[in-house]
């Protein structure tokens, strides 16, 4: 349904701005007044950059620009490397959640792919090029990232691609360099639970060497000796027995990670732990094993402190609608005392979640993120909240660019400003950690990409935010046509449940509840899948009694205007 | 003539030795059963008294009571003397084999069934059923399970041919109060997905009491030939004695908050209750109390329902709510190893309960709460006579029970678990073939 | 008294059951093992201090499983594991195996035939295996292919080594003897058999084979292949001179094994020390590690359970229990929430209604969550 609605919108609109690109008469940067941030830990510098055909040339306080330079102003504003993105998805398509049980003949000899066993699978066959998160990771500041596929234990190989170019031979920046594994399986065929992944990887890895082993004779000599036949999942592993190849393996729990641990113990893999959310503990162990770890930006959902009775109503029992609850409680402070105390242990535990990475530098370990569960939005604010726990900017910085050039061996040609390097970078309105920190430009392969930073709209203190639920009819100005429809908004908590229908195609629906709300700002965004892409439609209005007015973009389509009122305005 | 017997004898061993299946016949006479300590239950423990089984009853409790004729003497010099015990909530005799689905008659399909009888599906030969008894187990509620009213229950005694002379009276119509706890650690329901059920089944329940209300005034307006014009309706018919507070509602709730809401439908319905299970009663004991509703707790042995909880809370909940002044009764909620009652009362003796509140949880309490108490529940006068002889405390494992009397019938003390015992032993044939 | 010690339990596992092949001898349940579970610390409430953490009975041949000591408190899994206890392996007869591969997938085994043949066929691959391995080892040219690893003969092989012992959920006469004649046939001797519940009838044989038992004090009729037992098992068991223990497999009769072994006093004439034996000595000895636990003697281990009554009567409250050394539970020292790991993304708090038939750390458990949609 969601497709049927995103594929009139994309229609009316490829209709206008059908391959629009306006062509770039030089591939010369210079910015300059920029605040430098070279290197992680580094004294910022106001200065000047060049960039000339995607690599950094020149860098320093008083460099001149070449005559044929495009020149940007950087006043006021704060460059860095371009991010890198450890471990992500970026470039490919979520394949549908199926949880089915695979019809097989045998449940304890499914073929590999039906188990989700796919390391020969590899991105250079799976990347997309318009795919939605390519865009809005580059927005968030990421030039490079790791990609790796979706799937179970073994989903495939990983790539270092560019967060810029039209195919992924242009994008690719080193292929097929990593093995990506997960504590994830197939629902009702082996290997069905973490017992069997474990089985399935020491009897895959054995087989590995013996016959990686084996095919090292034969092509020494192959005389007398039997054809190797590996199948396709044991030869991908060949790379990784031989250790040429890091085994990245998401593990987000402590006991996850224990038993990550326990396989490269045995087993002798290359072992980066990615997605790591619960760690600290360990941090000895990862230590004397000398693994690299890349932390989960994905944070657990934070306490409102000032919402305490709401919270608790959430977190607590359902209380039944007109019966209990309504009552007087003579036990009410008993309950209460019980309800803050584990309130606080539930505290504790999101405090450590959120800890994670500064503890983790306070024992010296390396350490960069992963991105298989955070959405790109949260990224800032996520690393700001570790920054509140005491992350410094410079690790932060660090595990940004330097530590995850180093994890992917890119380390020579990414991750800082300097001359030789390629020329990626991101401009951010304020200092990196900085609470109005806005990303203003990223430049990826010498390429510019430009965003308009809207200044936050000032909040009143103590202004009455009017309750907005209900059905307002909304009309979008896309040159040509008119796309028009409802959105509901419901209230729930201190936010909104929200429903949008299109009157171009009648009685379907998206819903989100993913809205920011600031005063009578309201910003919010849904994903959509159109014909094998992600797209991202983002919405900021404001609204003004019965009405709101503001705009929306669409993807890579680019941005319209939108104007929307009440439809059945009380008084 | 002799030699007749004889074969009939030498046929009735091979039957018990080999099959090893059905107990010894139970017999029918007076009893006087001398110089006892007798735990009444409601008038202290008497020493050295003699108690006198007479048609079923208990004739006679006094010192040095003289056997006439035809009364068997049994000299309990040195034992104990106790009241049959009564779990107040089994599937004994609904069910044989549990796993084996259709030997269950406890949960039959629908929501809204009270009209279901459990006392109807009671096999009175289960072999669960002398097992039960021989641990001093007398009586027993058969309850169905299932929906929100999955039928009526039953107090049983666990001697009888037909359901209807094991039959001791009760009726109480079951009610699964609607539940915001979670099934198990892998109910993966949401909160709103389990906040709607309860919603919804709520509703469902003031709606049945809604159309039972009118059910009952029509009920009540006609007279004579027009009752013959109501329309036939089991489900209200079996609710209007609930509603007219000739049974009660046996009401099944566990969680606090749930409970809570329980006493407030309960109160606010004006519905004579009983509350089974409430395994969290400990976190709201003084709302029940104030409630004034009798509370059948447990299976005592059990594990905490939140992993937060104190280690002990299923053993102490029953003491808890005792202090707090709730009546108590103890449950099973078993079928086969309902012989566990006393078990599950010693258990909640000794995490806070007391020995003697906890025999009164299994004896005169679960009496009282099914309106029988002038017939059970103690050693008294005039009272059926449920009661065994011990060589001890019966919630003592050691302890054994020596004789065993169910409505006056003296039954051995035997069941398939003891055949099985003597018959195995010492095996013949051993290992040679 | 000795620390008590359980010889068959889920607590403190992840998962239970790999349920996918009747023969699963490749996967290890210690690879699964979860310091952080509650249930741990409820069994050192009830005195326990090690306990045999098994594979479900879902597969004729089981996982691997893993003797645990109870040091709640640790957050390494591997500091749970018993080092230097024997390995053990699970084994299951009967209705189990049968509905979950016969009558859920449709696949041998739907009889007691079928499980027979599992067995033999393991034992004679495992034999083909190693011949296999030798041959290629006694020839290391490298001129042929190295024959396929395979972590289920490994294990089958370890089995005739002697390296492994077994632990069988069973039930029947005919199927217990139906396995000590498939060891006989393959020279393995180290058993016990769990369950057991009609152990009674054939105990001269299992105390001739040398074969444990490892009983439950009065568990019978729950579903058919039980329906003839009796709860004088372990004294029928006992006075056959088969060493004989008492488990819980379940969360919630590990807490109170002392009451469980005190019941052989109510069906049988087991003396206490008899009694006791049961849940301390003897599955000490069937798991292997009666030469370090299982009774208070100078130089073994310290475990040690403190009760303020006898154990084996009804009135009897665990106070303190200490595993090597270290005090694990204390009565009156321990806070209510004994929670290690708090998942800062739940409730607060969840209140789950056991009684409603939640299979928790059962034999049987994560078996329907795979097969579910059969349910």
């Amino acid at each position: 349904m969601k497709k049927l609605i995103i594929l009139i919108w994309l229609l009316a609109i490829s209709w206008v701005l059908t391959g629009q690109n306006v062509p770039q008469v030089t591939a010369k940067i210079f910015i300059e007044n920029v605040t430098l941030n070279t290197h992680p830990g580094s004294t910022p510098f106001v200065g000047n950059i060049l960039v000339e055909d995607g690599i950094i040339t020149n860098i320093g306080p008083s460099i001149t620009p070449p005559f044929d330079a495009r020149i940007i102003d950087g006043d006021t504003m704060h460059a860095y490397a371009g991010f890198i993105a450890t471990l992500s998805h970026i470039g490919i398509k979520e394949p549908k959640e199926d949880n089915q049980r695979p019809k097989v003949d045998r449940t304890g000899y499914p073929p590999n792919d039906v188990a989700g066993i796919t390391p020969e699978k590899s991105v250079s066959d799976l990347y997309i090029a318009k795919e939605g998160s390519i865009k809005e990771y580059r927005q968030q500041g990421f030039a490079i990232a790791q990609t790796v596929p979706y799937g179970k234990m073994l989903p495939g190989k990983g790539s270092v691609i560019s967060l810029s170019g039209e195919s992924f031979d242009d994008a690719v920046i080193l292929k097929d360099n990593s093995m990506y594994a997960r504590w994830a399986n197939v629902r009702g065929v082996f290997p069905a639970t973490l017992i069997g992944i474990m089985a399935k990887w020491r009897e895959m890895y054995k087989n590995a060497e013996l016959l990686a082993d084996h095919a090292e004779h034969y092509k020494a000599n192959p005389l007398n000796r039997q054809r190797p036949n590996p199948d396709a999942a044991t030869e991908a592993l060949y790379p990784v027995v031989s250790n040429q190849m890091a085994v990245y393996f998401e593990a987000e729990k402590h006991r996850d990670i224990y038993r990550t641990l326990r396989l490269q113990k045995d087993l002798g893999f290359d072992l980066v732990i990615a997605e790591a959310k619960d760690i600290d503990r360990i941090a000895d162990k990862i230590k004397e094993n000398n693994v690299r770890v890349l932390l989960s930006l994905d944070l657990p959902k934070e306490e409102k402190e000032e919402k305490k009775t709401s919270e608790k109503e959430k977190e607590g029992d359902n209380v039944m609608e007109g019966t209990a609850g309504e009552e007087e409680d003579p036990e009410e402070d008993k309950t209460d005392q019980e309800k803050d105390r584990l309130l606080k242990r539930k505290k504790e535990a999101a405090k450590r979640y959120v800890s994670q990475a500064k503890m983790l530098a306070d024992e010296n370990i390396p350490l960069a993120f992963s991105y298989i569960d955070v959405k790109p939005k949260d990224i800032h604010p996520n690393l700001r909240r570790m920054a509140k726990e005491g992350l410094s900017e410079s690790v932060a910085l660090s595990a940004l660019t330097t530590e995850a050039a180093t994890t992917l061996g890119i380390e020579s040609i990414a991750g800082t400003l300097e001359a030789g390097k390629i020329g990626n970078l991101v401009v951010l309105t304020k200092p990196l950690l900085d609470e109005q920190a806005k990303v203003k430009m990223v430049v990826v392969d010498g390429k510019v990409h430009s965003y308009d930073v809207k200044e936050k709209k000032k909040k009143t203190s103590g202004e009455e935010v009017a309750d907005v639920s209900g059905e307002w009819s909304y009309k979008i100005e896309v040159p040509g046509m008119t796309p028009s429809g409802t959105m509901t908004f419901t209230k729930s908590g201190d936010t909104y449940n929200l429903e949008v229908t299109s009157n171009q195609n009648p009685g379907e629906s998206v819903s989100t509840e993913d809205i920011e709300i600031d005063g009578s700002n309201m910003m919010f965004s849904y994903s959509m899948d159109a014909g094998g892409m992600t797209i991202t439609i983002e919405n900021d209005i404001t609204f003004d009694g019965n009405t709101f007015d503001g705009t929306v973009s669409v993807g890579d389509f680019g941005s319209f205007e939108i104007t929307g009122k009440k439809v059945d305005p009380e008084n | 003539m002799m030699i007749k017997y004889i074969y009939i004898f030498s046929l009735l061993l091979i039957a018990n030795s080999i099959a090893g299946q059905q107990v010894t016949k139970s017999t029918y006479g007076d009893v006087l059963l001398k110089n006892a300590t007798v735990h009444t239950v409601t008038d202290g423990t008497l020493n050295n008294t003699d108690v006198f089984i007479k048609d079923g009853l208990i004739a006679d409790i006094g010192n040095n009571l003289s056997a006439g004729r035809n009364v068997t003497t049994v000299d309990c010099s040195g034992k104990h003397i106790y009241p049959g015990f009564i779990d107040s909530d089994t599937r004994l005799a609904l069910s044989e084999v549990s796993a084996v689905s259709l030997t269950n008659d406890f949960n039959e399909i629908g929501d809204l069934i009270p009209h279901m009888q459990a006392l109807t599906a009671v096999n009175p030969n289960a072999t669960a059923i002398p097992v039960t008894r021989v641990n001093g187990v007398t009586s027993v509620i058969v309850a169905p399970t299932g929906g929100i009213f999955p039928g009526t229950a039953s107090l049983i005694d666990l001697i009888g041919y037909t359901p209807e002379q094991m039959d001791a009276g009760f009726r109480g119509v079951i009610m699964n109060f609607p539940s915001s706890a979670r099934r198990g650690r892998r109910d993966s329901r949401s909160d709103e997905d389990i906040k709607k059920a309860q919603d919804k089944a709520t509703k469902k329940i003031d709606e049945v009491w809604d159309e039972l209300a009118l059910y009952h005034k029509i009920d009540s307006a006609a007279t004579g030939n027009s009752k013959a014009h109501i329309k036939y309706q089991p489900e209200m018919d079996a609710l209007l004695p609930v509603y007219r507070g000739e049974f009660p509602l046996m009401i099944n709730v566990s969680k606090d908050k749930d409970i809570e809401a329980a006493i407030n439908w309960v109160t606010k319905k004006g519905v004579k209750a009983i509350f089974i299970g409430v395994s969290e009663g400990y976190r709201v004991a003084d709302k029940i109390a104030e409630a004034g509703i009798p509370v059948i707790a447990g299976p005592v042995l059990s594990v905490p329902g939140r992993a937060e909880a104190r280690y002990d809370v299923a053993y102490a909940n029953p003491g808890i709510m005792a202090k707090a002044g709730v009546k108590v009764a103890i449950r099973t909620g078993d079928s086969e190893n309902v012989r566990n009652l006393p078990f599950n009362a010693g258990f909640a003796a000794t995490y806070g309960m007391g020995k003697e509140e906890a025999l009164k949880a299994i004896t005169i309490n679960p009496a009282e709460m099914f309106g029988v108490a002038d017939k059970y529940g103690s050693i008294s006068k005039g009272k059926v006579a449920n009661l065994f002889v011990s060589t001890g405390d019966p919630f003592e494992m050691k302890t054994r029970l020596t004789h065993l009397f169910i409505k006056g019938w003296n039954v051995p003390i035997e069941s398939r678990h003891t055949l099985l015992y003597n018959e195995f032993l010492k095996r013949s044939p051993g290992l040679e073939d | 008294m000795p620390g008590i010690i359980d010889a068959h339990s889920h607590i403190g596992l992840d998962v239970v059951n790999e349920a996918t092949d009747p023969n699963t001898s490749n996967v290890f349940v210690g690879d699964a093992i979860n310091p952080f579970s509650v249930s741990i610390y409820r069994a050192l409430a009830g005195g326990v201090t090690a306990s045999h953490a098994m594979h479900g009975s879902a597969n004729a041949v089981g996982g691997q499983c893993e003797t645990i000591k109870h040091r709640f408190g640790v957050t390494d899994p591997d500091d749970m594991k018993m080092d230097g206890a024997p390995r053990t392996i699970k084994f299951a007869l009967g209705e189990n195996p049968m509905r979950v591969h016969g009558e859920g997938n449709g696949i041998v085994p739907r009889t007691r035939m079928g499980v027979e043949q599992i067995f033999r066929q393991g034992f004679a691959k495992a034999k083909d295996y190693m011949a296999e391995w030798d041959a290629y080892n006694a020839n290391p040219s490298g001129a042929k292919a190295p024959p396929t690893y395979d972590l289920k003969m490994e294990t089958m092989a370890d089995i005739l080594r002697g390296d492994i012992i077994i632990h069988c959920h069973s039930y029947r006469a005919d199927e217990i003897l139906m396995l000590l004649d498939v060891l006989g046939d393959y020279g393995v001797k180290k058993i016990c058999f769990q369950h057991v519940n009609e152990g009674f009838k054939v105990a001269p044989e299992l105390a001739e084979y040398g074969a444990g038992a490892s009983v439950f004090a009065d568990w019978w009729a729950y579903k058919f292949e039980v329906y003839y037992s009796t709860a004088y098992n372990a004294t029928i068991l006992t006075r056959n001179n088969v060493t004989t223990s008492i488990n819980s497999d379940s969360g919630e009769l590990i807490r109170h094994l002392y009451h469980e072994a005190a019941k052989t006093q109510r069906y049988g004439d087991l003396t206490d020390n008899e009694a006791l034996k049961l849940i301390t000595l003897n599955p000490a000895i069937q798991l292997g590690i009666n030469h370090r636990v299982g009774s208070l003697e100078v130089g073994k281990e310290g475990d040690v359970a403190i009760f303020n009554n006898h154990p084996l009567s009804i009135y009897a409250v665990p106070q303190m229990t200490i595993v090597d050394g270290v005090v694990r539970f204390d009565i009156n020292s321990d806070p209510d929430d004994m929670r290690i790991d708090v998942d800062p993304e739940a409730k607060i708090s969840s209140f789950i209604d056991f009684h409603s038939g939640a299979e928790e750390d059962r034999c049987m458990q994560d078996v329907f969550e795979y097969f579910n949609d059969r349910k």
